[in-house]
């Protein structure tokens, strides 16, 4: 049976909520834990390079 | 090529995945574009995104997400950049759509929306600034 508009509706708020709580999150992760992240990103392709060359 | 405004944030950034379901018509997608829209914060594309989006499905109809007010395709800078793409890309493993796409995450602070969430782990973890889009709930 085809989902009724409003099924439609509960599940796009739903969905809504979901990514607002995700925007959220992403938004507080702290600028220090990025950066230590690309230090290790940085670190993984430094020795890469190392071990190809 | 449209850039993002610099009165105006960034929140999201859509890899190659994020772009092919969007095209398909996901609401997890969409909504989380509109979102940033309501929010008056912009939604980045890198074009190698689009660009691969294309490789992959030579059939897709980017027109739609192209024409949202809030998208805006964007490039990592070839110079200031350049570094910081090479290592993303051998981190990896020569996925150079989604380097740009973790380039212009950090660049902007912003979340990563992509189908692929592993993909971007570093040091086994998935970091804080991806969002998967099947939420994972």
């Amino acid at each position: 049976m085809a989902d009724q508009p409003e099924d439609v509706d509960v599940e796009r708020e739903r969905i809504r909520e979901h990514y607002r709580a995700e925007l959220a999150r992403v938004a507080a992760v702290p600028a220090e834990v990025r950066e230590a992240e690309l230090r290790v990103v940085r670190e993984v392709a430094a020795a890469r390079r190392r071990n190809a060359a | 090529m449209s850039h993002p405004d610099a009165a105006r944030h960034v929140a999201l950034v859509l890899d190659t995945t994020a772009v092919l379901a969007y095209v398909a018509g996901s609401m997890h997608v969409h909504e989380p574009v509109l979102l940033a829209g309501e929010a008056g914060d912009d939604v980045a594309v890198p074009v190698v995104c689009l660009i691969e989006a294309v490789r992959r499905d030579p059939k897709v109809d980017l027109r739609d997400l192209l024409h949202a007010d809030q998208v805006v395709t964007v490039m990592p800078d070839r110079h200031s950049d350049a570094d910081l793409l090479a290592d993303w890309s051998i981190f990896l493993d020569g996925r150079e759509d989604a380097a740009a796409a973790a380039v212009l995450t950090y660049r902007y602070g912003a979340g990563l929306l992509t189908n692929e969430p592993d993909l971007y782990a570093i040091g086994g973890h998935r970091p804080g600034w991806v969002i998967s889009i099947d939420g994972g709930w």
